[in-house]
């Protein structure tokens, strides 16, 4: 790791799971990102938070992400009724192996939302960041091959 | 099944140290049914292997492969092109599938990524519990379909110890009911309780590992 | 009618006196005048004394040597056995050895599991491979075959009988409740030929399950001790309500020790109207007492439940 990079500076590079249902229909969190300066984040979007696996949420960090940031339905309002629970036990399994590996259990989160506007969601990234950004970059960073 | 669990990462890492081509073999039986080694395990635990050594500063190469039974060795086979590329083979099968893949290829060290626990079943979604001790001299018939051996903390053959809790678990472990309160139970359902009454003499353990190398032979089947 | 062993426990209980035996736990470590001191304290309190075999699975001088110096400073041991750490050869081999030392009485016990001395204040060995190669209905059996046929398990003779006074275990409250007496009724079958039961608290619990017992006639072929714990503080009593299997304190109990202005001495007081009360249930041939880790208790206790001086046999 290069101990030379400042904190400060660095701007992490964040990756985010979203459920489809988590946030308004006509809300497109790529536009939106443009108009924030200095966030870097990708967005994915899944038909339900559940379907996000273990291997995945590992891989996307093991291939360089700094931060991954997974956002769910409530846990009311999930329409596969547990899939936002079975989604926040991945994450929590995935985290806790995370700290074994001593690589920082905040550069992985999951929030929850309903009909977020571009707004609240850019608001839950920048959080992640702030928190990812603790953390420094990713010693992965660079590692996925192309 | 036979079901185990990831041995802790720091264990597997240490135990990786000196190489750096490395091939994960997962085993799409028994261990991926218990989500300890199968595909989705060895795709998860590779990706982390490799940043847990990276914040150690240190760089693998994982090359990973699920066989369909890593206990077979039609199966085996498949890694036969892999393994010239790899110093070391981390393998998630129980046991038997570790020694099957050191014995089919001696010239890699193996290694287990799994700690192999027992004979279970899958009694919920995520909770395994162990079934059977693999004796030998199967007492089934006696126990009313449920065994002491393998499910009582001290393997009594003759009836409960005076440490079944109030609420009829285990005096060793609060989460798992008394075998014996459970055979009581099945054998009074059946009308049978006096099956019970018999005193069972002390076990031939020979049958069992205690005998030595198991070992199974049928002629008939053999070439 | 015959002796089978000749012990002064089984005397005792043969005369039709009512017995009295007492719990001695040997020391966690090798000092043997840990034991004299005991055998000075309780010496003529009670007709024989239990030696536990490394109780709660923690690791203690071993029954068979702590026996041997109660023996050796004249009172009668019980050598408790447990099948935890020790398979059929090791067992019998040990047997055989207590016999030639002068032991006579054993009780056969399935033993705390090695887990459960790490629940205590004390490490233990969680991590011992354990045995229970037989358990302690088969022990019972052991001892029996050695005794009365001179076999050992696997078949072999012994040179000539080692007879023991066998002893076990009985745990009525703890479920499956219905079958406890049945176990009891293995126990005896198998050979034993006393026993001493988990600590009794509740006697309308324990008549009840005597009743049981005796109906079934096994108070006819077994001579039945009543186990009965000095109960140190209420706090104890809580704790053993909630944590020792089998053991049910009645929550009167527990309030009275609380409420007590001297706690050690209505702990005396209890104690001897338990074993006044136990005394009177039919087929309860004697008491079994416990004072855990207050064993200088024990015979005040003794004396004012008017058990002493203890009968001399012939
Ligand atoms: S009795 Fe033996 S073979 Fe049968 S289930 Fe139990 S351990 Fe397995
Ligand atoms: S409580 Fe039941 S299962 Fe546990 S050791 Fe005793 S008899 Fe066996």
């Amino acid at each position: 790791m290069d101990s030379k990079i400042d904190k400060g500076k660095f701007e992490p590079e964040m990756v985010v799971l979203f459920c489809q249902h988590c946030m308004g229909k006509d809300e497109d969190p790529k536009a939106a990102l443009n108009k924030i300066s200095g966030l870097k984040a990708e967005f994915l979007i899944m038909p339900c938070s559940s379907k996000v696996e273990t291997s995945h949420m590992v891989k996307i960090l093991a291939d360089g992400a700094d931060g991954l940031l997974v956002v769910g339905c409530k846990t009311d309002r999930c329409r596969f009724l547990t899939g936002s629970t079975m989604a926040e036990k991945r994450v929590d399994y995935a985290r806790g192996l995370l700290d074994e590996i001593r690589m920082g259990v905040d550069r992985l989160r999951m929030e929850r939302g309903e009909e977020l506007s571009c707004l609240q969601m850019m608001a839950l990234v920048q959080s992640q960041a702030d928190a990812v950004r603790a953390l420094g970059p990713n010693p992965m960073k660079g590692a996925k091959k192309r | 099944m036979i079901i185990g669990e990831w041995k802790p990462i720091e264990e597997i890492v240490t135990m990786l140290d000196k190489h750096k081509n490395v091939l994960l073999v997962g085993c799409a039986t028994c261990m991926a049914e218990c989500s300890a080694g199968g595909e989705k395990e060895v795709e998860t635990l590779a990706p982390l292997l490799r940043m847990a050594m990276k914040v150690k500063g240190r760089t693998i190469n994982i090359y990973t492969k699920t066989l369909e039974r890593q206990c077979e060795w039609e199966f085996i086979e498949e890694l036969t092109p892999i393994i010239p590329k790899v110093e070391a083979v981390l393998s998630l099968a129980c046991g038997i599938g570790v020694q099957a893949i050191a014995e089919r290829f001696p010239e890699v060290r193996v290694y287990p990524g799994v700690n192999t626990t027992s004979l279970a079943i899958r009694e919920e979604p995520g909770l395994w519990a162990v079934r059977c001790e693999a004796c030998g001299d199967c007492m089934l018939a006696e126990t009313f379909g449920l065994c002491p051996i393998a499910r009582c903390a001290k393997g009594l053959l003759n009836g409960p110890c005076g440490g079944t809790r109030n609420d009829g678990k285990c005096e060793v472990d609060e989460n798992v009911d008394c075998v014996w309160k459970l055979i009581v139970e099945r054998a009074s359902a059946c009308g049978r309780i006096e099956d019970l009454m018999n005193i069972r003499k002390a076990k031939q353990w020979s049958h069992s590992s205690h005998g030595g190398q198991k070992r199974m032979l049928r002629e008939d089947l053999r070439p | 009618m015959r002796l089978r062993v000749g012990t002064r426990l089984e005397n005792i209980l043969q005369e039709g006196h009512f017995a009295v035996t007492v719990e001695v736990g040997p020391p966690r470590g090798a000092n043997p005048d840990v034991m004299r001191k005991k055998a000075d304290l309780l010496r003529g309190c009670a007709d024989a004394f239990n030696v536990t075999d490394n109780q709660t699975a923690v690791v203690r001088m071993s029954s068979l040597g702590g026996a041997k110096i109660l023996l050796d400073e004249g009172l009668e041991p019980v050598m408790q056995m447990t099948v935890r750490d020790r398979n059929r050869i090791a067992l019998q081999s040990d047997l055989l050895g207590a016999w030639a030392l002068g032991l006579r009485n054993c009780l056969c016990i399935s033993g705390d599991h090695q887990k459960a001395g790490a629940q205590g204040k004390l490490k233990g060995h969680p991590g011992a491979k354990n045995v229970y190669d037989v358990d302690s209905i088969q022990l019972i059996s052991i001892l029996k075959n050695l005794g009365d046929k001179a076999v050992q398990e696997g078949g072999d003779s012994l040179d000539e009988p080692a007879p023991f006074f066998i002893g076990a275990a009985w745990t009525p409250f703890a479920p499956p409740e219905d079958f406890r007496v049945i176990r009891l009724a293995k126990k005896i079958k198998a050979g034993a030929d006393f026993i001493q039961t988990q600590a009794v608290f509740d006697v309308a619990r324990f008549k009840s399950s005597m009743e049981k017992a005796h109906k079934m006639g096994l108070t006819e072929k077994a001579a039945i001790l009543a186990g009965i714990i000095v109960p140190k503080s209420a706090g104890m009593l809580r704790y053993m309500n909630n944590n020792v299997p089998g053991v049910d304190v009645p929550e009167d109990l527990i309030k009275r020790l609380k409420s007590a202005k001297d706690t050690q001495t209505e702990a005396v007081k209890i104690t001897i109207e338990l074993i006044e009360a136990v005394r009177f249930i039919p087929g309860v041939k004697g008491v079994h007492l416990q004072a855990i880790e207050a064993e200088e208790m024990l015979p005040e206790i003794i004396k004012k439940a008017g058990l002493l001086p203890r009968p001399k046999i012939a």
